[in-house]
């Protein structure tokens, strides 16, 4: 009977075709809008004030991902696909104690907090370098003091503590 | 079989102009919500910038999006102390950080305790200065500090484009209005006492721009009665605690919202 229909009135036919269509791109744009997307190695997370001034810049909001994820702009339907795991940072999720350090033992919940991704910090390296910036250290760290500088010395690579936001992260650097 | 396309054509066109005039009364009770809210928005703005202290508690639950997409949820505390203008406190726990932070009149100071490190940014300004220019500049952001810069001159009013009504609920034993709000950058909502001076007993924000649309929900205890001493904005740091600097924010690489918007 649709068929029947259709075919008897292109016109509507025509029009019902446009706004599938018109529909499935606003659709697309309006998963894209509502994920502007984001780079590996960070996490993302959500304003913690009202006040626009208190919150932490908008590179906090990361955009385009630097690769899409799923291969795809939008997000499979549930079941379609199976879903990347995630893989907790840096040896199991912030474990990051070991050598001398002064750090209490006995937390394991990683450093679940949002977090920009390296990029959004001055002097920071991107791409490949990117992972010269890490937020948990590997264990057998120890830590060094040269010249009133704090540094982390982990199976000879050297890190500096530094604060990216409410966060600690380490940056390799040459041996002082 | 006419009858039956008539009858079509009819449901299809008049469809429509009935959900045009649905949304025009909609948008009508939209309109009066709204000025209620802004209504509220402003006396909650105007009660809290008229305090010359404020102390308050938070128990928060924040997600966080993993690198996959999937969605954790963190909590934590925090406790404000802030005697305007320029001395604040913040104690900050959750399940990931913990972080104290301390304005006197000059410094930043903000000291992790478990890593046994702090950092320093030099601030001869308000808290509320000193706070907002650490956001920008360092990407700081602690959660929920910004009550104190609600409805003070010289600092932008909250940011409202509509509002809806959600209705009436308890809070720490108290009546509560459910206001639900967006703006520009979020959705938030607050939950608010009936008082003629209102306080926000719990607020949740929905970042809508960020990838998996995050949520922050906190709930705030007034600790109206408690004495705040100066020696409380002194920060205390062990000798064996080390200095580190700050990272800044790479303005470059910061992108604007118009570009988010764009992309």
């Amino acid at each position: 009977m649709t068929e029947y229909f259709l075919s008897k009135h292109p016109i509507f036919a025509r029009t019902l075709t446009a706004v599938i269509v018109a529909g499935g791109l606003l659709w697309v744009a309006g998963e894209s809008f509502a994920r502007p997307g984001f780079g590996g190695g960070h996490f993302g997370g959500p304003h913690m004030n009202i006040h626009p001034g208190f919150s932490a810049g908008r590179g906090m909001r990361p955009v385009r991902p630097a690769r899409p994820l799923d291969g795809g702009g939008h997000r499979p339907a549930p079941g379609h696909r199976p879903r990347p795991e995630h893989r907790p940072p840096h040896g199991g999720g912030g474990d990051h104690h070991g050598g001398n350090d002064h750090h209490h033992d006995g937390h394991h919940h990683g450093r679940y907090w949002p977090y920009p991704r390296p990029g959004y910090w001055a002097g920071a390296a991107t791409g490949a370098a990117a992972a010269a910036i890490i937020y948990n250290l590997p264990a057998g760290c120890i830590q060094r003091v040269v010249n009133g500088v704090v540094y982390q010395e982990c199976g000879g690579t050297w890190y500096r503590p530094s604060y990216a936001g409410t966060q600690v992260v380490y940056e390799v650097v040459p041996a002082p | 079989m006419k009858a039956l396309h008539l009858s079509c054509l009819c449901m299809a066109l008049l469809g429509p102009l009935s959900w045009a005039q649905q949304d025009a009364a909609t948008d009508k009770v939209n309109t009066v919500a709204t000025a209620e809210a802004i209504q509220i928005v402003r006396a909650l703005e105007k009660h809290l910038s008229g305090k010359s202290r404020l102390a308050y508690e938070t128990e928060f639950t924040s997600d966080v999006v993993l690198d996959n997409g999937q969605k954790i949820q963190i909590a934590g505390t925090t406790r404000v102390y802030f005697k305007r203008p320029n001395q604040l406190m913040v104690e900050l726990h959750s399940d990931s950080l913990s972080r104290l932070l301390y304005h006197d009149g000059t410094l930043l100071t903000v000291i992790a305790p478990e890593e046994k490190y702090y950092g320093t940014i030099a601030a001869s300004t308000s808290s509320i200065d000193a706070l907002m220019g650490a956001a920008k500049e360092y990407g700081l952001e602690i959660p929920l500090v910004d009550l104190i810069a609600w409805g003070v001159k010289g600092t932008d009013a909250l940011p409202v484009e509509s509002a809806v009504y959600i209705g009436e609920s308890e809070l720490q034993g108290e009546k509560v209005d459910h206001w639900a709000f967006r703006g520009p950058q979020q959705d938030w909502e607050v939950w608010v006492t009936r008082e003629e001076e209102p306080l926000p007993l719990k607020i949740s924000t929905v970042s809508y721009r960020a990838f998996g649309q995050p949520r922050f929900t906190a709930t705030i205890n007034w600790q109206e009665r408690t004495s705040i001493t100066d020696k409380l904005f002194v920060p205390d740091i062990d000798k064996d605690f080390h200095k580190i600097p700050f990272k800044k924010l790479n303005p470059a690489k910061a992108p604007t919202a118009r570009e988010v918007e764009n992309d």
